[in-house]
């Protein structure tokens, strides 16, 4: 599942610098390799913040922006709770959540 | 003999409680934790001699029992997940536990550590990787440094005597587990998105690569050299984003999708 998941998650970052149809088409293909691993992540906090804002930054370049915003702001509290310290990603979220995903042009 | 058992039996349970907590069947690892509890009094063995095998257990046992308060739901877990394995740490190395000015006079009393040699690397390099799942990484890094004696070599060469003394598995795990925490800590950086974070991550990235370089010298059986390319991918992954030309991501990411896709079908083969 974690190999998966990295696959997924590479397939994501790619569609990130992708453009046309390709974006959403590759986004798609990533979130359904990651899902399976996020979905057992549920069940305890020792999840991996990065799957997760992985998921919703496909959610959003795969236009289901409700989904990437509901996944965002959980992803958010879960870590402003389990781990205070992660200033960085907090802040990442906060910009997700207030301009939706970073542009990569 | 009844002593060795006894080690014996705790351990094939704890083995389990381990393997179930690997797969993330946390309330089942948490279920067979408090059978053992209640079966034994507690898994870890009471009062075990220095550097014996049911001294190795306790501690296992110890930092197994941190890693399943880190995954409460309500995130309280990890405040006594840490003060768990900085106890084990504590133990290990034979440190006294919160020393105040007033009991200086007991440092003469220093308890000797639980354990010596390759069972206290063992239990210290699983110490550290606890404290980075955890969040801790800056103690993460003093454990390694102690397991070492001196800070993470930058170079490949710097890494013989470290295998010399480690042995070439442990040695391999070190480095892949090094690799990874490093490359944690990049993707925070890179979230960051800052000039400064940027620059923090590109040294990451650079000492997550060496690691897994080592790390990959070091493997031979098939199941180690797919944990290897697994942790050179993540590697590779997060340094895309400091790659400059838009084109040239593409073109790395393209040939990583085709690399991780060669992991997952030898890994299900």
């Amino acid at each position: 599942m974690l190999r998966q998941s990295l696959h997924g998650e590479v397939m994501i970052e790619l569609a990130r610098y992708l453009r046309g149809h390709e974006r959403p088409d590759t986004a798609r293909l990533g979130r359904v390799c990651v899902a399976p691993r996020l979905t057992v992540n549920e069940i305890d906090a020792d999840y991996k913040p990065a799957v997760s804002i992985c998921y919703a930054d496909a959610c959003a370049m795969s236009g289901e922006q409700e989904r990437a915003r509901t996944v965002w702001e959980r992803t958010r509290r879960q870590m402003a709770r389990a781990r205070p310290n992660a200033d960085l990603a907090l802040a990442a979220l906060d910009r997700r959540l207030t301009h939706g995903l970073p542009d990569t042009d | 003999m009844g002593a060795d058992i006894d080690t014996a039996r705790r351990r094939a349970v704890l083995s389990r409680i381990r393997m179930l907590r690997k797969q993330r069947e946390t309330q089942l690892a948490r279920v067979v934790l408090e059978w053992a509890d209640s079966s034994w009094g507690s898994i870890e063995p009471e009062t075990p001699a220095n550097d014996s095998p049911a001294a190795l257990l306790r501690e296992h046992a110890r930092v197994e029992r941190a890693y399943l308060l880190m995954r409460q739901l309500d995130g309280t877990g990890y405040g006594d997940a840490l003060k768990t394995l900085e106890s084990v740490e504590n133990s290990v190395l034979g440190k006294l536990h919160n020393v105040s000015r007033s009991s200086v006079r007991l440092v003469n009393l220093k308890p000797a550590p639980s354990l010596t040699g390759i069972r206290k690397y063992r239990v210290l390099s699983s110490i550290a990787t606890a404290y980075s799942t955890c969040g801790d990484e800056r103690a993460a890094d003093r454990v390694i440094e102690s397991v070492l004696g001196r800070p993470f070599p930058a170079t490949p060469e710097g890494a013989d005597e470290i295998v010399r003394r480690l042995g070439k598995l442990r040695s391999a795990d070190l480095f892949s587990d090094h690799a990874t925490r490093l490359t944690r800590r990049a993707y925070v950086d890179l979230l960051g998105a800052t000039p400064d974070s940027f620059a923090q991550a590109a040294d990451l990235l650079a000492r997550a690569r060496v690691a897994a370089d080592i790390s990959s010298g070091l493997r031979e059986t098939k199941a180690g050299v797919l944990l290897a390319r697994t942790v050179s991918a993540r590697v590779t992954m997060e340094s895309v984003a400091l790659e400059p030309d838009r084109d040239r991501r593409v073109d790395m990411l393209t040939s990583l999708v085709t690399e991780t896709k060669s992991i997952l079908a030898e890994s299900t083969a």
